[in-house]
C-alpha cells in the first residue's frame, strides 16, 4: 500500500538539490535547437505534411515547395529511413490479429465509421 | 492550436525566444499575455474579449473587496463576483440544456412550448477560467491571497499552457511567480521536456490508437460487439481518458516549466486507488481540490452539521462536479454514481462492519477501479439509453464477435501497468539526465520523439477535456 497519500500541492518540476541556475538558459537553448535540427533532418515528412495542410496561397505554395524539397533532400541521404522503418513496424503491429491472419473486415468497416480524426497533415 | 502539432511547436519556439529575450518582467508578461490571446484566438477570435472581460471583472471585484472594510459589503461583492462568473458559465454552457429540460417539463404538464434554444457555442476552456476567477474572488475575500495587479490577473486567467484544459492553477500558486522574473534551472527544464515527451506519447500513441482502433467503434455500436469487446472497450476508455487528460496536464506543466513557471501536479496514478476518496485525490487533482475547498467546504459547509448534511454535501458536490463536465444527464449520473459510492464508503468506514470484514488491499483497488470504469461508461456514452444498452450488452450480448486486436490489449495493459511505477519515477530520471551535456540530452530526446512520431496515429484528435 502507498506509504502516504500526499495532500499538499506538489510541483513535479521541482527537483531535489537544484539551486544553480548558471548557464541553464544556454543549455536549454542548446537542447531545444539540437532536438529541432535532428527532427527536421530525420522527420522531414512531417514538415511537408504540415505545410500542405494550409489553404493554397502564394506564400503557402512557396512553403510547400521548400518543405517538399527539404523532404526529398533528406530522403536522398537516407535520413528519413529510420522513421519510415519504425512506422512500417508499427503499422504491422496494428494489423496483427489473434489468429495471425489479415485485418478483420468488420473491424475495418467499423473503424471507417469512427469519428473523423484530423488529417495526417495536421502534424 | 493543439499541443502535439507542428503549428504549436513553432508558436512555442517564438514565444520562448521572445520571453527569454525581454529584460523587464512586465514586458515578459505582456508577451505571454498577447501570446495567450493569439493561442486562444486560434480556436475562435470572438471569445478572446470574453476571456478579457472575465479577467477584468474578477480583478475589479477582488480590488473592491480588498479596499472595503465593511464585512457585509465585502461578502456581497464576493457573492456578486461568484454569481457573475456562474452566469457567464451558465449561459454559454447550460442555457440550451436547461431550456430543453424546461420544455420537456412543460410538455409533461400539458403545455406545448418549443424551447427557446439559442444554439450557444461553447467557448473552449470556459469551465476552467471561470472556476479560476471564482477561486480568486473567494480567496481575496477570505484573506488567503492579496488582491493582485490587473496584468497579473489577466495573465493568470489567460496563460496559454493551462487555459483550455487546466490544471486549474490558483492565484496563490501562480501570481507570486508572476511578480518576479523567473529563472530556469536544468532540473526544471529536464523535467519539463520529459513531461512533454511523455505526454506526447500518452496522447498521440496510447489515447489516439485506443480511441480510433477500438473504443470509439465499440461505443458507437455496442450491439454489434460481443462481451469481451464491450468489457475491454470499457477498460480501454478508462486508459484512453487517463492518457488523454493526464497527457494534456503533463504537457501544460512541461511547457510552463520551459517558460520558468511551476504548475502543480494534476494526476497521480489514479487507478491504483483503494477507495473512491483516494481516487479523487489522484484524478484531476486541481478540480477535486477546487470542488472540496470552494464547493464542499466553503459553500456547503463540509463535514459540519452531523451525518445527514455530510452525505448531502458529498452528493451535491459530486452531482455538480458531474454537471461541470458537460450539460448532459450522463455527466450528472456519472457524478451521482461517484457521490453515492463516496457516501457508501464513508458509511462503511464508520460502521462496525469494517472491523470484522476487511477486504485485502488488492481487492479494494480492483473494486474501486471497476466502480470508476462503470462511471466511465456513462461518461463516454452519448445518452443514458446508450449507456444502459452498453451495460446490457455486457450481461446479455447479442453477437459473439471479437474485434479487439493484440496491440489494443497491449496498450490497455501498458496504460494500467504504468500505475505501478513509483510516484517520483520521472523526477528520478530527470535528476540523472540534467547533468548530461546539451547535445547528448537533445539526441536522446529527438530519438524518443522520432519513435513516438512513428507510432502516433495519423492526425491529432482534440483532447477529450477541451469540450468541458
Amino acid at each position: 500500500m502507498e506509504a502516504r497519500i500526499r495532500d499538499s500541492y506538489e510541483f513535479p518540476t521541482d527537483l531535489a538539490e537544484e539551486a544553480d541556475t548558471r548557464g541553464a538558459l544556454r543549455w536549454t537553448i542548446g537542447v531545444i535547437a539540437t532536438t529541432a535540427i535532428v527532427l527536421a533532418l530525420t522527420n522531414a515528412g512531417a514538415i511537408s505534411g504540415w505545410a500542405s495542410s494550409f489553404d493554397p496561397q502564394p506564400g503557402v505554395i512557396a512553403l510547400v515547395h521548400a518543405a517538399d524539397g527539404w523532404d526529398e533532400a533528406t530522403a536522398r541521404l537516407g535520413l528519413g529511413a529510420p522513421h519510415a522503418r519504425l512506422h512500417r513496424a508499427w503499422k504491422h503491429m496494428e494489423q496483427a490479429r489473434w489468429s495471425g491472419g489479415g485485418p478483420v473486415v468488420e473491424q475495418a468497416a467499423l473503424t471507417a465509421s469512427a469519428p473523423e480524426q484530423g488529417p495526417a497533415s495536421q502534424r | 492550436m493543439l499541443f502535439p502539432t507542428l503549428s504549436f511547436g513553432l508558436f512555442f519556439l517564438l514565444v520562448f525566444a521572445l520571453t527569454w529575450s525581454t529584460t523587464s518582467n512586465d514586458w515578459r508578461k505582456l508577451v505571454l499575455l498577447v501570446a495567450s490571446w493569439i493561442f486562444y484566438g486560434a480556436w475562435d477570435w470572438r471569445f478572446v474579449p470574453l476571456l478579457i472581460v472575465s479577467a477584468v471583472m474578477n480583478w475589479g471585484v477582488a480590488a473592491l473587496i480588498a479596499r472595503d472594510g465593511d464585512r457585509k459589503r465585502r461578502k456581497a461583492l464576493m457573492l456578486g463576483g461568484v454569481v457573475a462568473n456562474l452566469v457567464m458559465l451558465g449561459f454559454f454552457k447550460y442555457f440550451d440544456f436547461f431550456a430543453e429540460q424546461a420544455g420537456s417539463l412543460l410538455e409533461l404538464l400539458g403545455v406545448r412550448q418549443d424551447p427557446a434554444l439559442m444554439q450557444v457555442i461553447l467557448p473552449v476552456g470556459i469551465s476552467f477560467f471561470t472556476f479560476q476567477g471564482i477561486s480568486y474572488a473567494v480567496d481575496v475575500y477570505k484573506g488567503r491571497v492579496p488582491a493582485a495587479r490587473l496584468l497579473d490577473i489577466l495573465l493568470l486567467m489567460s496563460f496559454f499552457p493551462h487555459l483550455v484544459a487546466g490544471p486549474i492553477v490558483r492565484a496563490s500558486d501562480l501570481v507570486p511567480q508572476f511578480q518576479q522574473k523567473p529563472q530556469l534551472n536544468r532540473g526544471m527544464v529536464t523535467m519539463g521536456l520529459l513531461l512533454i515527451v511523455w505526454g506526447l506519447f500518452k496522447k498521440a500513441v496510447i489515447a489516439s490508437e485506443l480511441a480510433t482502433a477500438f473504443v470509439d467503434p465499440v461505443f458507437e455500436a455496442p450491439m454489434m460487439h460481443g462481451r469481451i469487446d464491450l468489457i475491454l472497450a470499457a477498460y480501454g476508455y478508462a486508459v484512453q481518458i487517463y492518457c488523454d487528460f493526464s497527457a494534456y496536464s503533463d504537457m501544460a506543466i512541461g511547457i510552463a516549466a520551459l517558460l520558468g513557471y511551476r504548475f502543480p501536479r494534476n494526476f497521480d496514478r489514479p487507478y491504483r486507488s483503494a477507495s473512491l476518496q483516494e481516487f479523487w485525490r489522484r484524478w484531476h487533482i486541481s478540480l477535486s481540490r477546487w470542488l472540496r475547498d470552494y464547493l464542499y467546504i466553503d459553500a456547503l459547509g463540509g463535514n459540519r452539521g452531523g451525518k445527514a448534511p455530510v452525505y448531502r454535501n458529498l452528493m451535491l458536490t459530486m452531482l455538480l462536479g458531474g454537471l461541470w463536465h458537460g450539460a448532459a444527464w450522463t455527466f450528472v449520473i456519472w457524478g451521482g454514481l461517484h457521490g453515492a459510492a463516496l457516501c457508501v464508503e464513508r458509511w462503511w468506514s464508520r460502521a462496525s462492519l469494517t472491523r470484522t470484514w476487511v477486504l485485502p488491499h488488492w481487492a479494494k483497488v480492483a473494486l474501486t477501479f471497476h466502480v470508476v470504469v462503470l462511471g466511465w461508461i456513462f461518461f463516454r456514452a452519448s445518452s443514458f439509453g446508450d449507456a444502459i444498452a452498453y451495460l446490457g450488452g455486457i450481461f446479455a450480448p447479442q453477437v459473439d464477435t471479437m474485434t479487439v486486436t493484440p496491440l489494443v490489449v497491449a496498450l490497455i495493459l501498458f496504460g494500467l501497468t504504468i500505475h505501478a511505477l513509483p510516484w517520483n519515477a520521472m523526477q528520478r530520471a530527470a535528476e540523472r539526465l540534467r547533468s548530461l551535456p546539451a547535445p547528448a540530452f537533445a539526441l536522446g530526446l529527438a530519438a524518443t520523439m522520432l519513435v513516438v512520431d512513428a507510432m502516433r496515429y495519423e492526425g491529432v484528435a482534440p483532447f477529450i477535456y477541451f469540450r468541458f
